[in-house]
């Protein structure tokens, strides 16, 4: 299901405007209500698509390194796939060339847990805020961006922190 | 893997200055991954050398530091701390996927990357490990293409390494050779200057 909805997601941003689409990466690090507070790295690649009047969909792939703390230390890893929207909240013009934004997001997704020698599958919910900055230049876009999401699965409720950069074109 | 397509599919379509015709980059870098159980880490100096074209630049890599396995930054201090060196050395390739042009005379790039490699740990105890490893990547530079093709990479790499079975304490003293079944990740982070 996942699969087919990044892979329409996909097709269509092949036949919209090319100046809509983003694409970048992101490193996070934060906890997560896996067993206790486990400690979460990850790594993942986003491709945003514009819809319409500032909404944008937004996919995600991120491999996170999984630890917890302890004698003997626990660890694990897993696969995130996620489906969301973003819109922009507030945004300003400070030079002809850089913008500032605070963006929403919100969204669903799958995990892949390894951990403790078994594999399990999460579904998860999250939301958050993204503020940064878009450098402008012809129908080029660069953005930096550091975020925080909320993560919900079924254990509780999880942090994350993000540092996002995305080329738009 | 969508998302690779989509990011090939849309940069394939679009005019970007490419690369330059070589790859000398040296820089400093950290690494995090695991080790027999244990989480291990340190620090690594690098260097790059090889040849690019187009959007395309293929390299070997040379890395040199320290591992730490109970005392990295991930790994609160724990009562039994080992040290020691590591050594890696691999091939890479680097594909450019987005650039963004702020600047006529200056770039702001985005590159997915791959590589593959060989580990060797030294532990103060005189355990030895021999590992291969596997890895992709992302990376984000700035770079002058008019002067040199100066660049500053930050380059952040996911490594599987086979994991190994047998504890620290067993392979004290031998030489542990990599084994299992399972893949283990890790992260190497690098930050570079290139000409």
């Amino acid at each position: 299901m996942v699969t087919r909805a990044l892979l329409a997601l996909c097709l269509f941003a092949g036949v919209a405007s090319a100046d809509d689409q983003r694409v970048g990466w992101d490193f996070d690090l934060g906890i997560l209500p896996l067993d206790h507070r486990t400690f979460a790295y990850g790594v993942g690649l986003e491709l945003e698509q514009h819809l319409a009047h500032g909404w944008y969909a937004t996919t995600a792939y991120r491999w996170m390194w999984l630890e917890r703390s302890g004698d003997p230390e626990q660890f694990g890893d897993g696969h995130h796939l996620e489906l969301g929207l973003r819109r922009t909240f507030a945004s300003t013009m400070i030079l002809p060339q850089i913008r500032l934004f605070v963006d929403g997001e919100a969204g669903v997704g799958a995990d892949l847990i390894t951990a403790d020698a078994r594999s399990r599958a999460l579904p998860e919910a999250y939301a958050g805020l993204r503020a940064g900055y878009t450098l402008l230049r012809n129908h080029q876009t660069f953005a930096f961006d550091l975020g925080l999401r909320a993560v919900a699965i079924d254990r509780g409720v999880g942090t994350l922190f993000a540092i996002a950069m995305r080329w738009g074109d | 893997m969508a998302i690779v397509i989509c990011t090939a599919g849309a940069a394939a379509a679009d005019p970007l200055v490419p690369n330059g015709h070589l790859v000398l980059a040296a820089g400093v870098g950290s690494h995090v991954s695991r080790v027999a159980t244990r989480t291990e880490g340190g620090v690594d100096g690098l260097v790059q050398l090889g040849f690019a074209s187009g959007r395309w630049q293929i390299f070997v890599e040379g890395k040199a530091g320290t591992t730490g396995i109970g005392n990295t930054a991930t790994t609160p201090a724990l009562e039994m701390a080992i040290d020691g060196s590591r050594l890696r050395g691999g091939a890479e390739v680097r594909w450019l996927a987005r650039q963004f042009t702020p600047e006529p005379d200056c770039l702001i790039e985005m590159s997915l990357a791959a590589t593959v490699g060989i580990e060797r740990y030294a532990f103060e105890d005189h355990t030895r490990i021999v590992r291969p490893d596997l890895g992709v990547g992302v990376g984000w530079d700035i770079r002058a293409a008019k002067v040199h093709d100066l660049t500053t990479r930050m380059e952040v790499l996911l490594l599987f390494t086979p994991d190994e079975r047998t504890g620290l304490v067993a392979c004290r003293g031998a030489t542990c050779d990599a084994g299992g079944s399972n893949l283990s990740g890790g992260f190497e982070f690098g930050f570079v200057f290139g000409w």
